[in-house]
């Protein structure tokens, strides 16, 4: 019998299959790195919300450190949907938000001029200092919807280690992809 | 964390009363208990009609995966907004209004669905845009949300696509549900997340769901057949040792039916509303890494998160739920005291667990789990946080099933590992006689529970699938199958066909479609009453009608223009349109321009009365209709004016005037509402159809008029002139001359008059002309008014072939002597009125 469950290419009717706030399609690392226009590690600045018709969108100014894929340079803005103008609040859930002075490593996605975290939560690092000193990445696995390329809906996995490794490995994967 | 918003005295937690709490876009007003919750949600009183309409973006998706499309797309969303209007509980209704054109300014609150290129790994997502800060309404303090979005990616070849599967409906539903002031949930219904999800397409929507909307828009009948449960739930160590737990997940559940639950106040108070009457194990849990809701704000704006994580608990105070008693439930009861005092912990470990079944030789894999009992065993797989790793189980994790039905096999638990995620296959057993339906599953670890509602469906009949559709030549197709049950509903894409005969047995069904659009390839699908659809068994092979090429739809209509604060009949004519009662919308585009009512005369031609509030943004509009799956749009066709001060304004909705009374008939006394009615000391002339209403009443706002004899049933013009000038032309609905009550008797069959007169306890027989159809009528959608006194019938038959109805009814002590006014309603339309001689015995 177990034979028969190895068989995760199944296609995933997802017939309680739910949206959430959001709903998100599972990217590997690979799959960010290849898509993404810039990957980047820098540190959030200030925002500012803008509304474009009936939508919101805050636009966070970051100071960029490096820059792993792409040619992002200086300071960049990253734009999200939801926040506040004026006396008005749009909320989605499951989209993040980007805490100022925070040190981050964003895979990024630009289409229409309009700069983008690839996947949302996914594709947003938090770089910090551990109680050893060392300078870890991290990203907490995402609470919405994800769904393989077969359609399943998958679990996210969470993620933590070394920001050297971290980078070395996303560099390896652009340097691969550039060959 | 309550402590961040404030201190408050242990007594003072125990002695406050709970707020009524659910999982809403919250914001307190208040600092201590009860804090004043006060939810984000649509202001009714700026609604027209209770009513907020749902438009779709006219750019639609880009690309689309092998017979899906547009239509296909548009037909999804309605069907969605039906889903939520159907709340019966709520007092809000949901429409669906068709294309718009994004950008367009509207002044009035609304929602669109709209699409757009999203960033890789992102496929949908939705919320509403609220004040941010709550403000007086005329109901006290309100949160309202102006507008609300789903966005959608432009490409369909994507999931959550293709649009005609029930993935995609599920999706619109719950996003949907957030974009009316829904958070997430934790109870497998509609609102909950992503992996715990087990609603259908043949039950959209759950207990859950309806408590949760009928909560935000309450109406006079929730809470008549449901009831409450309420209590508090508190740290039983710690720091905050005795001090309430912010946002703690409480769940009712019992066997065979859906969960329904509440989230807890700052101060650990909670109460479940909208429980169906019945015993309930009652339990509490920490919301999960993956809760993904949104924090109530302080009155200050700022977030305050939900308490840390903590064992789940069963009431009362047990891990167990062998241990646990259950919480009885009555209709308008309040079950108070259900209280928690749990332990806290450093992390939920089990969490979001999905489970699966197979279908199609192990190609199709289906959640919730689906096993037919039938077999006498069955496989399912459950996936999620916390169950295991590296192939292997956690450390002690046990797994049963709620209920009698269901049981793991001895080594039922069996971990393996597929592309790198662990997986638990259990091994299931049926109880001989188990019931169908949803059942609930325990995960346990030494330390933790964790509750799966409704993870698992059990059937007693193999998924349908379709095997062939052909053409019968008259309008109708054949189509056949397996696995047909008598309910079965047949869709072509996103929409029901109307089935005119069903052979389960033999899997053959006459069906007529929905009007198609232009050679459209639609998805034949099958979907039964136990959940199942034909998608389980050829999700990658399903059968497909096309219909003709037709030439294209286009609309003319006038007037094309409308001021702010009118009323207006704007009649369209289509030219290859295939109009119908009930399978078409009509729309203008905009959220300022509400339709009221639509009439449809025949296929190409349909009266709609639009209602264009005083404060719309003055642009130009999208008109559109949509006739099954057939869409015809104009953009910019439609113009909304600065408004007209002076001008008369009748709202098309006339109310009869005579009390107990309803209906909009020849002879009938009605009101008539608007502004500018009469202009100073003349006599306004109101026509209904060109035929002069005798006008009983008149002033500015309100007239009261007799309905012309002689009127036929159906639509009507008003018209008004109200001395000076004319209103814009609106139609109202003429109704049938109601039932008439021909004769009174009693027991014995005698006529009830002075001379035998009725006594309380006497069982009456109205005999009632005119009253249906012909057919059979339930007595539920019947009742007598004696005087003032309900009376629900206990028979209701055809009495002979000439179309008499009899109703039947006991009178009670309620009722008051002397002649009494009695009248008989059907689905709320009255009869004439009548009268009964009663006295005391």
């Amino acid at each position: 019998m177990r034979h028969l469950f190895l068989l995760v290419a199944a296609v995933c009717l997802w017939s309680g299959g739910p949206a959430r706030g959001a709903t998100l399609q599972q990217l590997s690392l690979d799959e960010m790195t290849a898509k993404a226009t810039a990957i980047v590690h820098g540190r959030a600045l200030e925002h500012y919300a803008t509304a474009q018709g009936p939508t919101i969108f805050t636009h966070y100014r970051m100071q960029v450190s490096e820059t792993l894929k792409g040619t992002a340079a200086g300071t960049i803005e990253v734009v999200l949907p939801g926040g506040t103008v004026g006396h008005m609040r749009q909320t989605f859930a499951g989209i993040p938000t980007l805490t100022e002075g925070k040190d981050y490593l964003l895979f990024l996605w630009t289409g229409k001029g309009v700069t983008q975290l690839i996947g949302f939560t996914q594709g947003l690092f938090e770089v910090s200092t551990d109680a050893s000193g060392k300078t870890m990445v991290s990203r907490v696995a995402s609470g919405e919807l994800m769904l393989n390329r077969a359609g399943t809906p998958v679990q996210d996995q969470p993620v933590r280690m070394p920001l050297p490794l971290f980078t070395a490995h996303v560099k390896s994967i652009v340097d691969k992809g550039s060959k | 964390m309550k402590r961040k918003l404030i201190g408050i005295a242990v007594a003072a937690l125990i002695s406050g009363m709970p707020a009524g709490a659910y999982y809403h876009f919250t914001h307190y007003t208040g600092r201590a208990t009860p804090y004043g919750p006060v939810p984000e949600k649509f202001d009714l009183a700026g609604l027209p009609n209770k009513t907020i309409t749902f438009f779709v973006s006219d750019t639609g998706p880009a690309q689309f995966g092998t017979n899906d499309s547009f239509p296909s797309v548009l037909s999804q969303v309605r069907h969605a907004t039906r889903v939520w209007d159907s709340v019966e509980t709520s007092d809000l209704r949901v429409a669906f209004g068709g294309l718009y054109t994004a950008g367009v300014p509207q002044a009035s609150p609304g929602a669109a669905v709209v699409f757009e290129d999203l960033p890789p790994g992102v496929l949908a997502y939705g919320g509403p845009t609220s004040r941010s800060t709550p403000v007086d309404g005329a109901n006290g303090a309100i949160t309202p949300i102006e507008f609300s979005e789903v966005h959608l990616s432009r490409d369909f070849t994507q999931r959550p696509g293709p649009s005609y599967t029930e993935g995609f409906f599920l999706t619109v539903v719950h996003e949907m549900g957030h974009a009316l002031g829904l958070q997430h949930t934790f109870t497998s219904s509609a609102m909950s997340t992503a992996a715990t999800r087990a609603t259908s397409l043949s039950r959209p929507i759950d207990v859950d769901d309806i408590a949760g909307i009928s909560l935000l828009y309450p109406n006079a009948k929730f809470g008549r057949r449901t009831g409450s449960i309420s209590g508090q739930v508190v740290w039983r160590e710690g720091k905050d040792r005795d001090h309430g737990v912010h946002m703690a997940s409480v769940v009712a559940i019992r066997n065979g039916s859906a969960a329904i639950s509440a989230i807890t106040n700052p101060d650990g108070t909670y109460r479940i509303d909208g429980v169906p009457p019945g015993q309930y194990f009652v339990y509490v849990h920490a919301l999960p890494p993956t809760a993904d809701m949104v924090s109530p704000r302080d009155p200050d704006g700022n977030l305050v998160d939900p308490d840390g994580a903590f064992d789940t608990q069963f009431y009362p105070g047990t891990t167990e739920v062998l241990k646990a008693s259950t919480v009885g439930v009555k209709a308008g009861g309040v079950n108070d005291g259900v209280n928690f005092s749990v332990k806290p912990r450093g992390s939920v470990p089990i969490y979001g667990v999905s489970l699966y079944s197979y279908f199609n030789q192990n190609t199709v894999a289906v959640k919730p789990a689906f096993l037919d009992i039938t077999g006498g065993f069955g496989t399912a797989v459950a996936a999620g946080a916390g169950l295991g790793s590296d192939g292997n189980a956690a450390d002690g994790l046990n797994v049963r099933i709620m209920g009698g039905s269901a049981s793991l096999l001895p080594n039922g638990i069996r971990p393996y590992a597929a592309s790198g995620f662990t997986y638990i296959a259990l091994d299931v057993r049926f109880a001989l006689g188990a019931g169908t339906g949803p059942q609930h599953l325990i995960f346990s670890q030494p330390d933790y529970v964790y509750v799966l509602p409704s993870g698992l469906n059990l059937v007693q009949n193999a998924p349908p699938s379709v095997s062939g559709v052909s053409n019968n030549g008259d309008g109708a197709v054949t189509v056949t199958g397996k696995g047909f049950a008598p309910d079965s509903l047949i869709y072509f894409d996103g929409l029901p066909g109307t089935i005119s005969s069903l052979d389960a047995a033999n899997g053959i069904a006459a069906v007529v479609p929905p009007t198609g659009a232009s050679a459209q390839n639609a998805t034949v699908s099958v979907y039964n009453s136990d959940g199942q659809n034909s998608f389980f068994l050829q999700n990658n092979a399903s059968v497909t009608y096309s219909y003709d090429s037709a030439a294209a739809p286009f609309l003319t209509y006038s007037p094309s223009s409308l001021p702010a604060g009118s009323e207006a009949m704007v009649s369209v004519t289509g030219t290859n349109t295939h109009f119908a009662q009930g399978a078409t919308v009509a729309g203008f585009g905009s959220s300022d321009a509400y339709v009221r009512r639509l009439f449809v005369l025949d296929a190409t031609h349909l009266l709609a009365d639009v209602a264009i509030p005083a404060g719309a943004a003055t642009t130009t509009t999208e008109v559109s209709t949509v006739s099954g799956f057939q869409v015809a749009a104009q953009p910019g066709g439609f113009q909304i004016l600065p408004p007209v001060s002076t001008m008369p304004v009748t709202v098309p909705v006339l109310i009869n005037a005579v009390p107990g009374q309803s209906g909009t008939y020849p002879g009938a006394i009605m009101s008539l509402f608007g502004s500018n009615m009469v202009s100073g000391n003349a006599t306004p002339i109101v026509t209904l159809n060109d035929m002069s209403a005798k006008l009983l009443y008149a002033s500015p706002t309100q007239i009261n008029l007799q309905i012309p004899n002689g009127l036929r049933a159906g639509p009507a013009i008003l018209r008004l002139n109200n001395g000076v000038d004319n209103n814009l032309p609106v139609a109202v609905g003429i109704d049938p001359s109601p039932a008439l009550i021909s004769a009174i008797l009693n027991s014995a069959g005698n006529t009830i008059d002075s001379n035998r007169p009725a006594h309380p306890g006497d069982m009456v027989t109205l005999a009632l002309n005119g009253f249906a159809d012909g057919g059979p009528v339930a007595t539920d959608r019947v009742r007598v008014n004696v005087g003032a006194v309900d009376y629900a019938p206990v028979a209701v038959k055809r009495a002979d072939t000439s179309g008499t109805y009899q109703v039947q009814f006991a009178l009670t002590d309620a009722v008051s002597t002397g002649l009494q006014p009695v009248i008989v309603y059907i689905d709320g339309r009255s009869s004439l009125q009548n009268a009964i001689n009663v006295v005391n015995p």
